[in-house]
């Protein structure tokens, strides 16, 4: 098992994790971190990115995917860091480590 | 001269009326946000977070406006942050009662010169983020 990175690597691993995310494949991440995400703050941040991505909002018809990509990263932060679960620290820690290992 | 309460506004005037259907709580909404300097939304968003009796989701929502005015993860990205205060404040209008009025007395009396803004510093930030905190733990 790879040693706990620190906050900073964590941080710097969700960046580049959501960096990499294709335009067309935000929602799908947005989705399924929702989904494997327990903690109430990080489900927050990524119920706001989905609003950011699309006219979902009906009220501006922006579209913010680089501010999406930064709340993903925020969440995937928080889970990994403050999730009062440790099968869900575990998870993203996995999620993460091929950017870890960058 | 008969102007409608929309254009009013623009011209500096308070106007008290209340707007009749969302369609009209959102644009007077998007006419207010868009007239807030960039330099500006921070403090605008910390005020109307303050002031503002807002739900446990509309907090959340501008906590998350406040983090994308930071500069991690490629930020600032200032016209989210924007487009999230008004969609925070078209949801206060759509729940209506204290909140939708609240919001509208928060919109007409808002500034319209710097010097009498609010400004924020980082400790009423740290004791609004912890009245967050607090909300949090009593669920």
């Amino acid at each position: 098992m790879m040693p706990h990175p620190n906050p900073d690597e964590i941080k710097r691993a969700a960046w580049a994790y959501a960096r990499d995310l294709g335009d067309a494949d935000i929602t799908g991440a947005i989705i399924r971190l929702g989904d494997r995400f327990c903690d109430s703050l990080s489900q927050d941040y990524l119920d706001t990115a989905m609003e950011l991505l699309n006219a979902l909002t009906g009220l501006t018809d922006r579209a913010h995917p680089n501010a999406a990509r930064a709340l993903i990263a925020k969440a995937i932060t928080h889970s990994a860091l403050y999730s009062s679960r440790s099968s869900e620290v575990n998870a993203t820690l996995e999620l993460l480590e091929p950017w870890l290992a960058d | 001269m008969a102007v409608c309460s929309r254009r009013m506004y623009k011209e500096d005037v308070v106007s008290d009326e209340y707007p009749k259907t969302i369609g009209e709580a959102a644009n007077k909404v998007l006419d207010f946000v868009r007239s807030i300097p960039e330099e500006n939304l921070r403090d605008a968003i910390l005020d109307f977070y303050d002031k503002v009796p807002l739900t446990r989701t509309l907090k959340r929502r501008l906590m998350s406006a406040l983090q994308l005015l930071g500069r991690e993860y490629g930020g600032p990205y200032p016209e989210a942050a924007r487009d999230l205060l008004a969609l925070s404040m078209k949801y206060a209008y759509m729940e209506g009662a204290d909140l939708g009025k609240a919001t509208n007395a928060f919109i007409d009396s808002y500034p319209r010169n710097d010097a009498e803004r609010a400004t924020y510093t980082q400790e009423d930030l740290e004791r609004l983020l912890e009245k967050l905190i607090e909300g949090k733990e009593e669920e």
